[in-house]
């Protein structure tokens, strides 16, 4: 296509072209008309589509289109929640975060968005130096609280994550601050107030008669892996260990991790359960935020939704009581994170009452529950990645 | 707003582009390109817009009343000068000239940081540049104030350069070529910078950050790749701006000129700069050094000259003394070019010596504070907190060593290759390579958080 000076005016150079039969146009005539069309269709498709208010695969709430006023321009907030708004609800938002991890990976890149992508596809949360002054913090106040209430036994099951247990599967030379560091350093600390739960050396025996003591997709322990640490804990915290049968519930599980990170290649994960072999033990969940009660600690449906850890208690709540026909007097207050899900189980046949605190979502002070009762036993259950950087815990412990 | 965002690319683009193309007149065009203009600067700063619509304002009339005026022409040209380098050293260098006072004096003078207006030394040198060439009598005044304003404010080129010239686009605001095959051309133009931006500059600053905080556990081996990163990241970002901003003025009919070539191919500093940001430089030598005098004086002046230009360069590249002292850095290396060397190094060597100079000062201008230019630059030489090497340096080589090496490739001159082939011969490349890079970038944009804008200083 031949190009005229504008002054000529567009009209006259169309009628021109036009006049000229058998005149192509251009490679890149074409090219340029066409690549506009291609992001006109982005454009629309965009608009077309429905927004997501929340994001299956990534587990959290998606922006919304932002309003317009005259302090959101001026202050240019509405502007950024519109460039927020683009790209998460941009279609095809999950198979373009896949896309680009994936061609990441093929040219070297075993991190995504904080996650390793290790050998035989084990992920991994990157564990960063922990915080001092976090540190300090969060120890004192299960000292204190510990020693607040001495008629109750405290425990703490600090878990390890996977990079603590089998570094070997994180990627050659990945950079981890030190966990274990951090586990001896926190029992330490707490050690005298309240009983640590180390249960490092029965992972690594675990580990060697080859139990998957960790999701490879997600960041939580396995039901297995949950297992051996309460054998670990029913020897401090002086129960006897019950009797389980273990049956795999799914087998096409993606986690977390896999979510967060969108490296997606490898096989699923499976999930197990296990059931105590006392059949006439019942059991009743009353959750204290939504007043649900039910006889079962498992939400079967939970495993064909986005997220099928829910299937452990539906969730994090901030506080649940579990009560059971057990062949015990005593009571169990848990302060816990999410690894307490699949562990939860195992103890409900050993207490009359299970109080389950979740001090991510609480925000009362624990203290106060004692007013209306005592427990026998205080067990504290986080794994090492969470308490790190919680800055919850303390909180609810003042 | 800028060029990497998936709003632009998606939105600003194909409508500013569909609008442009639609109406008829040019007088028209140029109104929505204006408009649409205003709007991309409204959107990275709502507020400043009416500093630059000010500017506009004031320099349009200054243009008007020297040419209506031509007895007073020199005192409008001085007034015009002044209250230019006012509004710039107000907004970008007054926080600077205070705590420098300050040290200075040990006095106590309350320190007010202004957030910088994005852009403002891009526009303030083209409007001196209009105004001093209009002095010179190279041209007649712009008496149409809308061209006058798409000049200083077209989105292309505004918040990252080039610095174009008024003369160089004075014709093209009323008459220029307007074609579906300049329009392909542009675009292609503007996708390959986009793919240099997105996916090589963005994922080699992501090292850089990374390297730079490092504490005590930065090595001589992760310094000398965090700066080998950030050696890459600032060609690769810089560079597909202009390309960017380039093809988006070819596809509406502009020819803006060149901003780089192949500038880690120099085989000295002096030719380093006359490849690196060329409009920038050459506004520098056209309306500072030449007018001091240039190389036209005693050596001990010349040598001055050199002084001045190269501190007001760094200067113009941030307010800190960090930036005044790799301007300077580089006038000593100019010099000693000039009046030691006097010819290029044998061999290869003056390949290494110079990308080393360039390299060792990224070192100093990448940290922005004299503190940690000097912390990286001494990490370099051996002294680093955390050693020589260790295994960290070893997981980002494997881990970033893909991007460094076809970041490598593409500024050797088989890069410069490619780019021409794409851009003229291979259309079925050119047009699968489109695809492919939009399509990769815009899940990198989708899902990356991290896309620094490096001249928020400038």
């Amino acid at each position: 296509m031949s190009s005229k000076l504008v002054r000529k005016s567009v009209e006259s150079r169309k009628r021109k072209n036009l006049a000229r039969p058998g005149k192509k146009p251009g490679f890149h005539a074409v090219y340029g008309v066409l690549f506009l069309l291609v992001l006109f269709a982005v454009f629309f498709l965009h608009i077309g589509s429905p927004d997501r208010d929340y994001s299956v695969t990534e587990k959290r709430a998606l922006e919304a289109l932002p309003t317009l006023s005259f302090n959101s321009l001026r202050d240019g907030s509405f502007m950024e929640d519109a460039e927020e708004y683009s790209a998460e609800q941009f279609p095809g938002r999950d198979l373009l975060m896949r896309l680009r991890t994936g061609f990441s990976y093929v040219l070297g890149m075993r991190e995504s968005n904080g996650v390793y992508r290790g050998r035989s596809g084990q992920l991994a949360e990157r564990f960063d130096e922990p915080d001092p002054e976090l540190f300090e913090k969060t120890a004192a106040a299960v000292k204190n609280f510990a020693a607040r209430h001495p008629s109750s036994q405290t425990s703490f099951l600090l878990a390890p994550t996977v990079g603590a247990v089998a570094p070997e599967l994180l990627p050659k030379d990945a950079v981890n601050a030190d966990e274990n560091a951090y586990i001896d350093h926190f029992f330490d600390s707490i050690r005298g107030a309240a009983a640590p739960i180390d249960v490092r050396s029965a992972f690594l025996k675990a580990k060697a008669s080859g139990t998957a003591l960790y999701y490879r997709t997600d960041h939580h322990w396995t039901t297995d892996g949950a297992y051996a640490a309460y054998l670990e804990a029913s020897s401090v915290m002086n129960f006897p260990a019950r009797s389980f049968s273990r049956a795999v519930v799914s087998d096409d599980f993606r986690g977390s991790l896999a979510a967060k990170s969108g490296f997606y290649a490898g096989a699923a994960d499976s999930i197990a359960v296990y059931t105590d072999t006392d059949e006439s033990l019942k059991l009743l969940l009353k959750n204290e935020e939504t007043g649900e009660t039910r006889a079962s600690l498992y939400y079967g449906s939970a495993l064909d939704s986005a997220d099928p850890y829910e299937l452990f208690f539906g969730g994090n709540y901030p506080m649940l009581t579990i009560e059971s026909t057990a062949d015990s007097d005593r009571t169990l207050l848990v302060i816990k994170d999410s690894y307490a899900n699949s562990f939860l189980p195992f103890l409900a046949g050993s207490y009359r009452k299970i109080t389950v605190i979740d001090p991510r979502y609480y925000s009362r002070t624990v203290d106060n529950l004692f007013v209306l009762e005592n427990y026998d036993d205080i067990l504290f259950l986080y794994n090492a990645g969470t308490l790190a950087k919680d800055s919850s815990l303390y909180k609810v412990l003042e | 707003m800028v060029f990497s965002s998936l709003i632009f690319l998606y939105a600003f683009l194909p409508l500013s582009m569909l609008l442009y193309f639609v109406v008829p007149e040019i007088r028209v065009k140029n109104l929505v390109l204006l408009m649409f203009s205003l709007l991309f600067y409204a959107w990275g700063e709502p507020v400043y817009i009416f500093l630059m619509l000010f500017s506009i304002l004031v320099n349009y009339l200054l243009g008007r009343l020297m040419e209506d005026e031509p007895a007073k022409k020199k005192h409008t040209l001085v007034f015009a000068v002044f209250i230019n380098l006012l509004t710039l050293g107000f907004f970008k260098y007054y926080g600077f000239a205070v705590s420098g006072i300050n040290a200075l004096f040990r006095l106590q003078l309350p320190v007010r940081e202004l957030p910088l207006p994005i852009g403002i030394s891009f526009y303030t040198f083209q409007a001196l540049s209009y105004l001093i060439d209009l002095y010179r009598g190279k041209y007649r005044a712009q008496k149409n104030l809308l061209s006058f304003a798409l000049y200083i404010s077209m989105y292309f080129q505004l918040i990252a350069g080039p610095i174009v010239r008024y003369k160089e686009v004075e014709r093209q605001l009323t008459e220029r070529r307007l074609s579906a095959e300049n329009l392909g051309k542009g675009l292609a133009r503007f996708v390959l910078g986009l793919g240099k931006k997105v996916l090589i500059a963005n994922v080699l600053g992501a090292l850089f950050d990374r390297v730079s905080g490092m504490g005590g556990t930065l090595t001589t081996a992760s310094a000398w790749l965090g700066i080998a990163a950030y050696t890459l990241q600032i060609y690769f970002d810089f560079s597909a701006y202009s390309d960017m901003a380039i093809g988006l003025g070819k596809a509406c009919g502009f020819d803006f000129p060149e901003n780089f070539n192949q500038p880690y191919l120099s085989k000295s500093v002096t030719e380093f700069w006359r490849r690196w940001h060329i409009s920038l430089g050459s506004w520098f030598r056209e309306y500072v050094y030449i007018p001091l005098g240039g190389n036209r004086v005693k050596p001990w002046r010349h040598v001055l000259n050199i002084l001045i230009v190269w501190a007001l360069t760094g200067l113009w590249h941030g307010a800190d003394i960090s930036f005044v002292l790799w301007g300077l850095y580089y006038a000593l290396l100019l010099i000693f070019e000039k009046y030691v060397l006097k010819k290029p190094l044998p061999g290869p060597l003056k390949y290494i010596y110079t990308l080393l100079a360039v390299m060792l000062g990224w070192a100093l201008f990448s940290a922005g504070n004299l503190t940690e230019g000097l912390r990286m630059l001494s990490s370099m030489c051996g002294f680093a907190p955390g050693g020589l090497a260790d295994t960290e340096a070893l997981y980002l080589l494997r881990s970033y060593g893909a991007w460094l090496l076809a970041g490598t490739v593409l500024v050797l001159p088989l890069g410069m290759k490619l780019r021409d082939r794409l851009l003229s011969k291979s259309r079925f490349a050119l047009a699968a390579a489109s695809l492919v890079i939009l399509l990769l970038s815009t899940a990198f944009l989708v899902t990356e958080n991290y896309n620094p804008f490096l001249y928020f200083r400038f």
